[in-house]
């Protein structure tokens, strides 16, 4: 990068804040997937005032901008894929208010996932959307990704909780967009446009979300199924049958071998699958719910349900679902996550597809995710070095997306296309949508300079 | 070597989870600064796209050792453990800087050289009233690039090793153990282990204290010196080997920690199963074998709460019975401290290479024991005991720091005289 550029950065955030040594640039050149682009230099902004110049100095020089918060994205979207600059923005970590009455909590965009669910916790109020990932995330990373979780079924994901932006646009004007109302119909929603943009369309700098209050009860339960089919058919049948559980997580026998070698916690190892649920609410209905899920498996052929009674019960349900991408990244070196979702009455064919492909080309795939969204984790176990097998996960995951979107499906349910999955986009929505697409974004941002190489494939460069 | 950091490194899968724990990176908030970072800064050693430069080894320095990435990586791979060979290998390519080669290495590794250089470094301390706060001594602290404040603990005139007999006997033996002393005791804090085997022999205990045992090599394998620990650990396992005793008792997690896992995972020497399980903490001794509940109260200290080392939890697994041991006290309030198990920024030497940093955690620290109300805060090693009476004292703040062992030995003569 020119040095009258560095310089420029150093005016706007400090000299202190703006890293250029070999060992920063590798640092921040990769995120939670497995391909790396290196940046230029980094500046880490402290302010709106500063995101905004950056953005006006970057289209000045025609400089590549890739905005970044903890880095643990599945689809490279803070990656600088163009190289140029990341703009970190991990820094501006403030939770700026909790409003009790409003039920809304304001914070920057650097704020940890975890420390605002707890922040709220505190003053007996939730914030729902708890990706995997919660204790490192930020909310801007969870916005820009639309971040769903393991309570996604029931209380939706980090788009039904967004109301109001603040930010840069890529030319570096300052916008506030949406409304802290309970509606609001005043213009485009900008919100819902930006909300899931993947670091293309703004650089966030203060968030506004809707709260809940914390529900008075929950019970969890397991229920064992000889077959995974049989487990995929169950989650049709609990919700039809009009629960709404607050959670409802799938394991396979991959899955449940793994985290019983590793763990050690009584999992049986001949399983075909595992269901975990939770209820919450008000205790009576709480109790009537688990009941009849209780009554729902066992009549889907669950071969055990024990429901949990105690809190200690209650983790143990939990530890295994917890531990499963850690057990699963034991096996092998490379753990490659995928997201593919489909609608949850066609879970149980996309459970056989991807049994199906793993055979085909001899790989080991566990499978287990949010069962109720219909999105699966389909995680392949491999070893990035071997070329041979690369080249046949690589086919396998082709497949893995064109069964989903055959299902009527989409390629990803939460984790954004970034660069990874691009070439899948086009398949999905079609050329009208695409198009729609690419206007928008040129509009925005004419020079292309806002994390070009993402969404599209014809942008890197 | 390479291959070793290619081993502890390929098994990365960028999760991030680590940088969750991480008290060095909470502070920096940079992703080089990250254990996520240092495992991939080691990797492109391996890989060739990153050289050992100075920012390079500033940033493997800055690990503190807490093991907390460790304990949160869901795919097996010991940050902490990386750095510890990252520095190995660093001290084989470029060397050891010669104030650690001088200190680790020559002194600590000979005998009875490291007690001497301490005994005279107490005379000088004493001479020189280095102690003082204001005392005009202290001008060389900041020359040395230390804060004018830094508290330096006193070493003793005479040890503690010196002062003991190698075997106290106790009436009505039920078991025979070796007591591992560690530096921090032997040298700085004899308190604790006089509490040690006061504890041990009051509940029919008989201890050895094998005359022969020297530093468990924990700071010199820390600055990256392995030969000079795997000198001691050697030395230290031909001594503990060739006793009769049931047990091996240690008062310092990291003590416990290295001669338990690292002498065998970190330095790959042979350490018998039948040793290591022999391994107890002072605290995991009385409740585990000798089931001891202590209800006497403590003179002064209403409200104690307790920090966890970093070692002695992470590393030896020890939780729960010293929070038996101390809420077993009668008239004395346990509260738990918030963050019990994140480090206190101590580190053995860290706190001298690294002031500002070590500060700036234990400053975390100081907030969270401050929310308890507690007076006296217990914890089970002697460099936590060092940084957090300094934490406080630079905060001007009165609160008790003890030894788990010297509250409870407090208590039991409190009752004795009862
Ligand atoms: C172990 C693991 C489990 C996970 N589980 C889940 C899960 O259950 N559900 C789920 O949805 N995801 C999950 N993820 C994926 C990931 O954690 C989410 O996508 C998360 O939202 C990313 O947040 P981040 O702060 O790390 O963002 P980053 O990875 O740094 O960035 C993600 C995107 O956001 C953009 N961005 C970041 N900050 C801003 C900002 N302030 N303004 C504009 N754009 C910005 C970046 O440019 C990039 O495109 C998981 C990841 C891992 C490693
Ligand atoms: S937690 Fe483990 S796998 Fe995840 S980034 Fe850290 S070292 Fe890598
Ligand atoms: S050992 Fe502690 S300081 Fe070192 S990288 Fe791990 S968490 Fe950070």
């Amino acid at each position: 990068m020119r040095k009258s550029i560095l310089h420029k950065l150093q005016e706007i955030s400090g000299s202190k804040y703006v890293l250029t040594a070999p060992e920063d640039l590798v640092c921040y050149g990769y995120d939670a997937q497995h391909v790396e682009y290196c940046p230029e230099a980094i500046v880490r902004a402290g302010s709106a005032e500063e995101v905004c110049a950056i953005l006006r100095l970057a289209n000045e020089e025609g400089l590549h901008v890739t905005p970044r918060g903890a880095g643990t994205g599945l689809s490279g979207g803070s990656v600088p894929a163009a190289g140029g600059l990341v703009l970190d923005l991990g820094r501006m970590n403030r939770i700026i208010e909790i409003d009790q009455s409003n039920l809304l909590a304001t914070v920057e965009p650097g704020v940890i996932t975890a420390d605002l669910a707890s922040a709220v916790e505190a003053v007996g109020l939730m914030y729902p959307p708890d990706p995997g990932s919660i204790k490192v995330s930020t909310l801007g990373g969870n916005v820009a990704e639309n971040a769903g979780g393991l309570r996604a079924i029931k209380y939706g994901v980090t788009a039904d909780y967004i109301k109001a932006i603040e930010g840069a646009t890529p030319t570096g004007e300052f916008f506030k967009a949406g409304a802290v109302t309970m509606k609001s119909v005043a213009g485009y929603d900008l919100v819902h446009l930006l909300c899931g943009s993947e670091g293309t369309l703004a650089v966030f700098t203060k968030l506004t979300f809707k709260l809940l209050p914390l529900p008075k009860a929950r019970r969890s339960m397991v229920g064992l199924f000889p077959q995974l089919t049989q487990a995929a058919e169950t989650v049709s049948a609990i919700i039809s049958a009009g629960i709404m559980p607050a959670t409802l997580e799938i394991m396979d026998n991959v899955t449940i071998r793994t985290v019983e070698e590793f763990k050690k916690i009584g999992l049986p190892i001949d399983a075909g699958a595992m269901l975990l649920l939770e209820v919450d609410g008000a205790s009576a209905q709480v109790v009537e719910e688990a009941d009849k899920a209780a009554r729902i498996m066992t009549s889907h052929n669950a071969s055990e349900v024990q429901i949990a009674s105690t809190h200690e019960e209650r983790d143990k349900v939990w530890e295994a679902r917890r531990s499963a991408l850690a057990a699963l990244a034991r096996v092998r070196p490379t753990a490659i996550l995928e997201d593919a979702t489909v609608p949850r009455n066609q879970l149980a064919d996309m459970v056989s597809e991807i049994n199906r492909i793993a055979n085909k080309y001899s790989l080991t795939i566990g499978t287990f995710g949010h069962a109720g969204d219909g999105n699966l984790h389909p995680t392949i176990l491999t070893d990035q070095r071997d070329k041979e097998e690369m080249a046949r996960v690589e086919k396998a995951i082709d497949e893995i997306f064109n069964a989903a979107l055959q299902l009527g499906g989409t390629v990803s349910g939460e984790h954004g296309i970034g660069f990874a999955k691009s070439r899948y986009l086009a398949c999905e929505v079609g050329p009208g949508a695409l198009g729609m697409m690419r206007t928008i974004k040129s509009a925005l941002d004419p020079k292309g300079i806002l994390n070009p190489g993402k969404i599209f494939t014809d942008q890197t460069t | 070597m390479l291959n070793e950091l290619d081993r502890l490194t390929f098994n990365c899968i960028k999760c991030g989870y680590c940088k969750a724990a991480c008290p060095v990176y909470k502070e920096i908030g940079e992703e080089a600064a990250s254990p996520r970072g240092r495992v991939r800064l080691i990797r492109g050693v391996y890989a060739g796209d990153v050289s050992l430069s100075q920012r390079y080894r500033k940033l493997i320095e800055l690990c503190i050792s807490c093991r907390a990435c460790t304990a949160e990586c869901p795919s097996g791979v010991s940050p902490n453990q990386a750095v510890l060979n990252a520095r190995h290998h660093l001290a084989i390519e470029c060397g050891i800087p010669l104030i650690k080669r001088l200190i680790f290495r020559r002194a600590m590794t000979a005998r009875r050289m490291f007690p001497a250089s301490a005994k005279l470094l107490g005379f000088l301390q004493r001479a020189i009233i280095l102690q003082s706060r204001y005392s005009p001594a202290r001008l060389i602290l900041p020359i040395l690039g230390l804060p004018f404040d830094k508290a330096i603990p006193y070493f003793q005139l005479k040890t503690f090793r010196d002062r003991m007999p190698e075997v106290i006997p106790t009436t009505n033996r039920k078991y025979r153990v070796a007591y591992f002393v560690g530096c921090g005791a032997n040298l700085i804090y004899p308190e604790i282990g006089e509490a040690v085997v006061n504890l041990l022999t009051y509940f029919g205990v008989e201890v050895v204290i094998p005359r022969k045992q020297m530093c468990c090599g924990t700071p010199v394998f820390t600055s990256g010196d392995f030969e000079g620990a795997t000198h001691l650990a050697r030395q230290n396992l031909k001594v503990l080997s060739n006793l009769d005793v049931d047990a091996i008792i240690t008062a310092c997690g990291s003590c416990g920690t290295t001669i338990k896992h690292e002498w065998h995972d970190l330095l790959g020497i042979e350490v018998p199963s039948e040793l290591t399980s022999k391994v107890y903490d002072i605290t995991e001794f009385l409740t585990d074998c000798l089931a001891v509940s202590l209800s006497a109260h403590i003179p002064k200290a209403k409200t104690i709460t307790y920090h966890d080392p970093c070692h002695l939890v992470r590393g030896m697994g020890v939780q729960n019975q010293p929070r038996k041991l101390l809420s077993s006290l009668a008239d004395t309030r346990y509260v738990e401290l918030a963050s019990a198990d994140t480090c206190c920024g101590g580190g053995g030497a860290y706190s001298i290479y690294h002031p500002d940093m070590s500060r700036k955690i234990g400053a975390r620290k100081v907030d969270n024991v401050l929310k308890t109300e507690a007076d006296l805060v217990a914890t089970g090693c002697p460099v936590c005991i060092l940084q957090l009476r300094e934490m406080f004292s630079i905060a001007r703040i009165l609160r008790q720091v003890e030894h788990t062992a010297v509250v409870l030995n407090r208590a039991l003569k409190e009752k004795s005289q009862n």
